[in-house]
This record gives structure tokens, sequence and C-alpha cells, in this order.
């Protein structure tokens, strides 16, 4: 099992949600240290999952990505309440990338 | 096929929620949409001297009350409240662009748009940046006349707030009828209302020097911006010093000078209460004592003038300050006009750590039977009190504070609160209320927020960094509050954006005592701390770390001191990530600097926010009437006046913006009125009590 991407693999998105999670896990982790809120450290690692699983074309990376979205808005809720403005900011990115897997042709490719 | 079935399904609900939330706020906040963006100019004003039915006004210009605009703040105790009726909730919609004034300002060259225009009789008095002041006509914008200041070349501000209009006692030839202007390069002057022309017999050929007895200063750090108060025949005046900086400022004192002479008559010097006029001979003002920058009041009637003050330098570190700088900083002091003697002070903030200076002017109405005062606080609070005795007339609080301050520094144990009036400081922050574009700023705004320490508005300064909010743009600044004494309605307008400061080192900056700082280090001279980080508390791409909302407007009843309702003010237009200036916008209550104007009819007027609209809001229901696009963001109070000649209600803004905040579109003064032929006096919906 090498390091390059499977066939059919969404290179590029994998690298974004790749650097996303990486980010999130990151700093996740420095807020978790001040005690801070646990979610961008899990999230991180989440989505680092997904990262991996839609490099090797796997559409379980899919559906773990899918899985952070619904958390994600569970939490929102939790922690703000229906503020649009706290769920925009949220929400916003995550939901917007999430836009990818609605292109023809992606999900096909992923087995 | 399942999983495109649930796909779809996921995200098309979580996108139905995020427009559904959009769409109903958008469309709650534009309320009645009006079609007046981008009204065309016209002056066909003029033509139109009909002055029918205004009651109490006619042809020959018989001032009806509300007639005319005399002072800042539409009278001596700054209501900011006029009982003119012609334009109401019924016709607001209708109001277009009568006519506008471009100001002759350099593209590009830095300055703050201010002003509040006076009226009086046929003329619209503006002062302009650096002082020149030009006499437009009440009906078509005209110039009749124009002052051109020539400010010594080292002026240390461009703003003018306002001017003061005068009526010099019988029998005085020159000048009977004048403005008075205290300017950024530090003097008073007097010019002829009717002409422009400067006051011969005032101080040196329409000048007073204000820059004697402060003894030797760097130039341009004594620089006036606001209007001298205007009571029994004098000109009370004070100045603005530059913050942080040095404990060598200039003095804060508070001069009377006589209206028609502009001789001193009196002085209030803190550190030196038995000197009444002039410092003795080779001696100066006090250095370095609070300061009063903003606008003064006053009550012809008790012979006060109320004087908000601020703080001495540097604003974050007060170990050094004298006894009488700590009594009468961040204050509101009421002076007797004959002597300057202090008659009663009150204390918004003890021991001013925060540059909470009081910016508000204040606000004389009666609560009651009670001759009050009202002042708004850069806190976000509201002191009642009596005017007569400083004594609170709404129950004052003295509440336990967070404890700390720099090295060597005191936090005062408790300051105090406004507990029976409803706070516009915005509720206490939390980690959940960091916000951001994306989960990434976001998540920098929550790691800041839990490295620095936050206790709440009165989080004592630190090393180690403190995050406090409204913060120093916040709470409620010289834009004050308006009255409507008709219905007891306080209009409000709040803004909340918290504050990150820490104190630095000087080994940040290679230990160079004289290293120039970078924006927003300020140096903390007196302190021993080399200098201070003080920023709005926002993530690398700009975005700030609160959520919305931002800026508020509000309504309080001030007879049973409750909230009547609390609104977003504004949209995010104009605001975006990295210093765009995105063009469009969401209500998220916007930035705001500047106050309202309220109406005997029962709509207050308002511009203020970044997003450069100016808005009618109906006083009861805090509902938009009536919105219009302007050339830059309107950082300055409306004020309105009756034409004598054709009894049409004008309503004007000075709209020219913030070098720091906004893009330069230019300065414009905006006069609007209900087209002409339009019914002048509309059936006043609102029952008045």
């Amino acid at each position: 099992m090498g390091i390059a991407p499977a066939q059919g693999a969404p290179v590029v998105f994998s690298l974004i949600v790749l650097a996303l999670a990486l980010a999130l896990a990151v700093g996740g982790a420095e807020l978790a240290w001040l005690g801070g809120s646990l979610y961008y450290i899990i999230t991180g690692i989440v989505l680092g999952v997904s990262a991996v699983l839609l490099w090797r074309a796997r559409k379980l990376g899919m559906w773990v990505y899918l899985l952070v979205l619904a958390y994600t808005f569970l939490w929102s809720l939790w922690e703000t309440g229906l503020d649009g403005w706290a769920l925009a900011s949220r929400m916003g990115l995550l939901v917007l990338l999430a836009l990818y897997f609605l292109f023809p042709g992606v999900r096909r490719r992923l087995a | 096929m399942r999983a495109r079935t649930a796909v779809w399904s996921l995200l098309t609900g979580v996108l139905a929620c995020v427009l559904a939330w959009s769409v109903t706020h958008v469309w709650a906040a534009d309320g009645g949409r009006s079609g007046a963006v981008g009204a065309a100019a016209t002056d066909a004003a003029a033509a139109d001297a009909t002055g029918t039915g205004v009651a109490g006004t006619t042809a020959a210009g018989v001032a009806s009350p509300g007639a005319d605009w005399e002072s800042y703040g539409g009278d001596a105790g700054a209501s900011h409240y006029s009982p003119l009726t012609s334009i109401a909730s019924t016709n607001v919609s209708q109001l277009k662009l009568a006519w506008s004034y471009k100001v002759e300002w350099p593209r590009g060259k830095p300055t703050t748009f201010e002003v509040t225009p006076l009226k009086v009789g046929e003329l619209v008095y503006v002062c302009l940046p650096l002082n020149d002041v030009v006499a437009l006509d009440a009906d078509t914008g005209a110039v009749r006349w124009k002052y051109a200041a020539h400010v010594r070349d080292w002026a240390g501000s461009t703003i003018c707030r306002g001017l003061s209009y005068y009526e010099a006692p019988a029998g005085t030839t020159d000048c009977p009828q004048r403005l008075l202007m205290a300017s950024g390069d530090a003097t008073l002057r007097a010019i002829d209302a009717h002409t422009g022309v400067p006051c011969r017999s005032f101080g040196n050929q329409g000048l007073v020097d204000l820059l004697d007895g402060l003894g030797p200063m760097k130039k341009g750090v004594y620089t006036p911006t606001s209007p001298p108060a205007i009571i029994h025949g004098l000109a009370v005046i004070g100045s603005g010093v530059p913050d942080n900086g040095e404990v060598e400022n200039p003095s804060g004192v508070v001069r009377a000078y006589d209206a028609t002479t502009g001789k001193l008559v009196w002085a209030w010097d803190l550190d030196h209460p038995d000197w009444h006029g002039e410092p003795p001979a080779g001696e100066h003002y006090s250095r370095n004592t609070p300061n009063a920058w903003s606008l003064m009041s006053s009550d012809e009637n008790l012979g006060l003038v109320y004087v908000p003050t601020g703080n001495s330098n540097p604003d974050y570190y007060g170990a050094h300050r004298s006894a009488q700088s700590e009594k009468y900083s961040s204050s509101v002091v009421a002076l007797d006009a004959a002597t300057g003697a202090v008659r009663w002070s009150f204390q918004t903030v003890h021991h001013d750590l925060w540059d909470y200076d009081v910016g508000a002017q204040p606000v004389l109405a009666n609560v009651g039977d009670v001759p009050a005062l009202i002042q708004a606080t850069k806190t976000g609070q509201v002191f009642v009190l009596d005017r007569r005795d400083g004594h609170p007339v709404s129950k004052v609080e003295e509440r336990r504070v967070p404890q700390g301050a720099g090295k060597g520094d005191w936090t005062a144990p408790t300051q105090p609160f406004s507990v029976e009036m409803p706070p516009f400081t915005g509720p206490d922050l939390k980690e959940s209320d960091m916000w951001g574009l994306t989960p990434l700023d976001a998540l920098w705004c929550r790691i800041k927020f839990r490295s620095a320490r936050y206790d709440g508005p009165m989080t004592p300064p630190s090393e180690h960094g403190w995050i406090y909010s409204t913060g120093f743009l916040g709470g409620i600044d010289w834009g004050s509050v308006a009255v409507d004494p008709s219905r007891d309605i306080m209009i409000v307008n709040s803004f909340r954006m918290a504050n990150r400061n820490r104190f630095v080192p000087a080994s940040e900056f290679g230990n160079d005592s004289k290293a120039k700082l970078p924006f927003p280090f300020f140096h903390q001279e007196g302190s021993p701390y080399f200098a201070v980080y003080t920023a709005v508390f926002r993530s690398p791409i700009g975005m700030p770390c609160q959520r919305p909302p931002y800026g508020m407007i509000s309504a309080v009843d001030l007879k049973t001191h409750q909230l009547l309702w609390n609104r977003p003010l504004g949209t995010s237009r104009n605001a975006g990530p990295f210093g765009w200036q995105l063009p469009f916008g969401l209500p998220m209550g916007a930035p705001n600097i500047g106050g309202s104007l309220v109406l005997g009819s029962g709509i207050a007027f308002i511009g203020a926010t970044l997003d450069e609209y100016f808005r009618a809001i109906d006083v009861r229901s805090g509902k938009e009437l009536w919105r219009t696009q302007l050339p830059s963001p309107a950082f300055a109070n409306p004020m309105t006046y009756l034409s004598p000649r054709t009894g049409r209600q004008y309503v004007i803004i000075a709209s020219g913006g913030n070098s720091l905040l906004s893009k330069d579109h230019g300065l414009f003064v905006m006069a609007y009125a209900l087209p002409s032929g339009q019914s002048q006096r509309a059936p006043d919906p609102v029952r008045r009590e």
C-alpha cells in the first residue's frame, strides 16, 4: 500500500480536506490544552481520516465528511442555538466544501 | 440511488436553514424598503415658496419652535430633538435628496467629517475639516459666504464637530450675531454669522490663542475638535490631546471666554483649584490632567456647564496620576458658569485603565419631575443624575470588579453600575461567542480568548494580555443619545467590539527606547512598560473575533426604564475579510460612530453606520421606515430645520466617513426633504400624551 493516490481518488479535494484537518488538529490541540472546546481537535482527526479515505478513493471518506457536517450542525445548535451568524461561521466552509460531492461522477468514482 | 438521496437531503437541508435564516433576517431588517437609493439632487426647492400651512411659520420668516438648529445638540441640553412634524412616518418614505454640498478636500487626505451643521434664519452653517466655514442657503445649499480659517500648519487634528451660535448683548455693533469655533490649531475664533468675516473686537482680530498659559509643548498636541458650550455670555472650551504617548501632555484645563470680547473669564485647572484665571507669571496650567475633548452641555437656569472628562496619559496605566486627576477623570463635572468652581461631579469609571473616557455629550432632560442629566458612557452604561446636585435619579450600585493591573498600579475595588437602566454593553463574552469567516479563524480567536485574561468590561491590564468589551470604540461615544421629551423615550445607538491588549516589554523592539512603533503599538510613558499593543479583537484575516451583532439601536422608556425595543443597526456592507469592503451586506449590526436625531412626529434619523446608509426609524416600534444610500458613511449626528422661505422641513447629515475606517468617496453635506408640493404638514399618527 503506497502513498500514491488510488485510481479515481479526488486528489486536490483530499489535500484540501487534509490541510483543513491538520490546521484544526494542531490549533485544536492548543485550544484543548488551554481548556477550551474539544470540537476542533476531534474534527481535525476525523477530517484527517476522511482525507485519507478519499485519497484511497473510498466512498467511506465521503460519509465520514458528512458525519462531520452532521455533528457540527448539532454542536453549533448546542453551543449557540439558532443564531444564523454563529451557524454560518461554523458550517459555512464545511458546507461549501461538501458541494464537491454533488458534482456528477464524483460519487461514482469512489468505491 | 440511496447515497445520492441522502447527500442531497443533508446538504439541501443545511443550505435551506442558512438561506431561510438569511432571507428572513434581511427582509425583516429592510422593513419598508424604499426606492430612494441614489436619489438625484433637485434644486427646485427654492421655487416652492408656498410655505403653506406650517404652524407658526410664515413666509416672512417668523421662527416657530424647531425652525432653527442653534446648537450642536439641537439645544444647550443636547436633546437631539426637534418638535418638527412635517416629516412623519406617513410620508418619510418619499424623502428625497433636496440638495447636497460637496466639500473641497484633497482626495485621499486623511480626515474625519463629524460635523453637525447649525441653522439660523436662512443659513446653514457648516465647519469643514481644518476649520473653514461655509454658510449655505437653507433651501438650495448654495454657498452664501465662506470663511477661510488658514489654521497654523501644525494643527493636530482636522476634525471640526461643529460651531456655536451666539447673539451678543444688545448694542454690540461688531458681529451682533456670531459663530464661535475652536480650531484644530488651538484657537478660539469668532466670525460674523451674516458675512463670515472675523469679529475684530473678539480677542486678537477674531482669534484667541488657546496655547496661552499651557506652557511649552510639542506642536499640534493641543487640538480642540468640539464647539464651545455657550452659557451666560461665555464660551466654555476644553481640548483634545493625544492618547497614550507621553505624560507631559498639555493641561486638560477648561476655560471660559467672554463670547463677545474673547477675554478669559475663568479657568478650571485640576491641580490648581485656587487659580481662577490665567496662571501666575512664569507658570503654566497643570500637565496631563484629564481633558475635556468632547461636547459639553449647559443649563442657563441653573448656571451650570456640564463637562465630560477624559483621562490622564497613558490610557492603560495610572499609578502616577495626581489626586485631583483621580477624582475627576472619566467623569461628568458640573462647573459654576460664573466662576468655574466645581459644583458636583460624578465619576463613571474609577481609576480608568481602559480608555473609557466620557465622550457622550451630557443630555439634559426631565425624568419625571426631576431635571436630569443623562450620561451615556463607552462602557455602554447610561447614568441618570439629578443635574442640580449630581445625585443618581436611577439607582447606581458600586459593584466589586476583578483585580489586577500593571506593576505598581492598582485597580479600583468597585465600579459604578447603573443598575436600573438597561445596559448597552452586550453580554459577557464566552468562548462559544468566538467567531470567524471559517472554523479556522474562529479557532484562532478561541485560542487567543483562552490565552488572554477576560473578566468582563473591567478586565484589568497585564503583560499577559487582556481582552475587554465594549472596547475603546465601544459603548456610546460622542454621538450620545437622543431624547424625545414628548414621549419620554430615549434613543440609544451603541457599539460593542472587544479589544485585545497587552503590555509590551522594550525587548520586543530591541531595547531601543526611541524605536518608532508600528500600529497598533503605543508608548506607555510613565508606566514600567515600554509600550502597549491595543487593537480590536480580530483574527489575522481581519474578521471580528466575536459574533455579531456589533451595532445596536434601542429605545428606552425614561419613565419605566424599560427597554422598548433593541435591534441591530446596519448591515455588513463595506466590511469583510482582509480589509475588503464588500459592496453587499447582511443585517449584522454595523460599527457605528455618531448619534441620532428625534422628531416630534415620532421618527428618529440616524446615519453613523459603516454601511453608508442614512435611516429613518419609528421611535415606538424600532421599525426602519426609510433608508437611503450616502456617498460615504455618516459619522456625524443629523439635524433638522424649517426653511423660513418655503416652510419646508429639511433633514441634514454630513457624509464623509473616516480615513481609518472607510474609503475616500468625498465629503458631502446631504439635505433631504419631501418633494416640493407634498403636503407640508402630514397628520401626526402618533397620539401625544
